[in-house]
């Protein structure tokens, strides 16, 4: 196994519903306390890649506020919830072919606003439907809510998968929140609970749905060698990969059952020279409980339509045989795309987690999947080289 | 209203205009024969742009669908059904339901068009009894 970069900073701002500052705000503090973790100066970024969130209230223009001169690295990035791991990936690829040595990646998005439902943020300006393009919103495909409650009908009719199921990722998810500083929420959850908050799109009720949170969070992507004299224990980069599948629109189409996590898994798991059994702990994306619940599935840590049984069986949760979503997730934690999954890795491989540092911490894998399961990618990252 | 007003472009043009007189208009290929639906600029087998717009049988099987609720009075009620339907011919259509649509995988489903105000007809779901 050879290291194609390191994590060697992390910054996290305040996240969830604080109020009063911009993207731009937070993805400024996200970087500098990313630069301060790793003991480097500001000035030491030669590479800068930036991931709007939904409010895209941050862009490259964030380089002329922190002040940063001669990049030879700098993009906005957006493969929506896949943009995390495609940052650092990126930054690899450049950091590996001498184009640059020490390269920030941040997320930010400010999407709460004080006393304005989050619905009629995200929504924004109703736009002129036009064009066949529009029909599906025009016949009530709206939100991601509906899109991923869609896949998970196909995934409950084909597999027999329930909504109690998905009620056991959730609780699951919530044990860990539990534990963690930085969640939103921390209340303990039980199956009843879930199974009796209000309906959203079916199946999907409350709490199968991700948060929504102000906030950034940035990591500092160099080479291991570097990484290893910086302030931090080592986190590499052993394995990546990406999948953008692009589902057919016919019978042909695999939508709801199996997803990117398949393929983007495949290649890294077969860059880092490892399997599904070696995985000590597995940050998975979870916009909703489905998602977590099929990749659990496509990354092989359970059989194709087993993976309300995985999460049943306490596998996922705390004290469980494979760790999954330490930190609460996106469901219980905080909701900062790709970045979620990212950050609690981290946390988790340096063995700074705290309260919910896993036993076992020296084999991650992180995943980030945006679209409507349209764009997945994948980190596998360790503690050695 | 849980229908929105659609347009049309040039591209879609000979679909609504079919739409308008009740009969559904899918693509088949000039290349390889095979179908692929509205929306797409290259066929769905073959990347050739070879499309020409046919008549479908407007009937097919329910995919998968959702149910997105309204809050209502303290809880919540079904707002309408939102479905996939693949067509006999293979392309998948979204459809708009009524809410108190009861579905099953796999139930054999027709197309229909609605009038919306202001916009183009939108394709509406029928199940068979």
């Amino acid at each position: 196994m050879s290291a194609f970069g390191a994590i060697a900073g992390l910054g996290m701002t305040a996240m969830g519903k604080v109020y009063g500052r911009s993207a731009e705000d937070f993805a400024d503090e996200a970087v500098t306390s990313a630069c301060e973790d790793a003991g480097l100066a500001l000035s030491d970024l030669d590479g800068l890649l930036v991931n709007a969130g939904a409010m895209k209230g941050v862009n490259l223009r964030l380089s002329k506020r922190l002040g940063l001169r001669d990049l030879r690295l700098a993009a906005d990035v957006q493969s929506f919830g896949s943009s995390a791991g495609v940052m650092v990936q990126t930054a690899c690829l450049a950091i590996a072919a001498g184009m640059a040595t020490t390269v920030a990646c941040v997320f930010a998005d400010d999407p709460l606003s004080e006393g304005v439902a989050t619905g009629a943020r995200y929504a924004g300006k109703a736009d002129q439907l036009s064009g066949l393009g529009a029909l599906p919103v025009a016949v009530g495909l709206r939100g991601a809510v509906a899109g991923y409650a869609m896949a998970a009908r196909r995934h409950m009719t084909v597999y027999g998968t329930t909504s109690l199921d998905f009620a056991e990722v959730a609780v699951s998810a919530r044990s860990w929140a539990v534990m963690n500083p930085h969640a939103q929420m921390r209340k303990p959850l039980t199956v009843d609970d879930h199974q009796q908050a209000r309906m959203i799109a079916e199946p999907f009720r409350l709490f199968d749905c991700c948060l929504v949170s102000n906030g950034a969070v940035a990591v500092i992507v160099t080479s291991a060698d570097r990484a290893r004299d910086l302030a931090q224990p080592l986190v590499t980069i052993t394995g990546m990969g990406q999948s953008h599948p692009d589902y057919p629109m016919d019978g042909r189409s695999r939508f709801g059952l199996t997803t990117g996590a398949v393929e983007s898994g495949r290649q890294a798991y077969e860059m880092a020279g490892v399997t599904a059994e070696d995985i000590a702990f597995a940050e998975l994306y979870d916009c909703f409980t489905f998602t977590t619940l099929v990749s659990a599935e496509d990354y092989g840590f359970c059989a194709k339509g087993e993976g309300g049984e995985f999460f049943r069986s306490g596998a996922a949760s705390p004290g469980g045989r494979l760790p999954i979503n330490t930190g609460g997730g996106q469901l219980s934690g905080y909701y900062m795309w790709g970045m979620t999954s990212l950050s609690e890795a981290v946390m988790q491989v340096r063995g700074q987690a705290g309260e919910r540092q896993v036993s076992r911490h020296d084999l991650a894998l992180v995943s980030g999947n945006g679209g409507t399961f349209d764009d997945h990618s994948t980190l596998i990252l360790a503690n050695a080289e | 209203m849980s229908l929105l007003a659609l347009q049309r472009d040039a591209w879609s043009a000979p679909f609504f205009d079919a739409a308008g007189e009740g009969r559904l208009l899918i693509l088949q290929c000039g290349n390889c024969q095979r179908f692929s639906a509205p929306q797409a600029r290259h066929c769905g087998f073959c990347s050739s742009t070879q499309l020409a717009w046919v008549e479908s049988g407007g009937r097919g099987e329910v995919i998968t669908w959702t149910t997105p609720h309204r809050r209502e009075n303290g809880t919540t009620a079904a707002a309408y059904v939102v479905a996939i339907v693949q067509l006999d011919e293979g392309p998948w259509m979204y459809v708009h339901g009524a809410p108190d649509v009861a579905l099953v995988a796999g139930q054999r489903a027709s197309i229909t068009f609605t009038a919306v105000a202001d916009g183009e007809p939108l394709p509406v779901l029928g199940v068979d009894s």
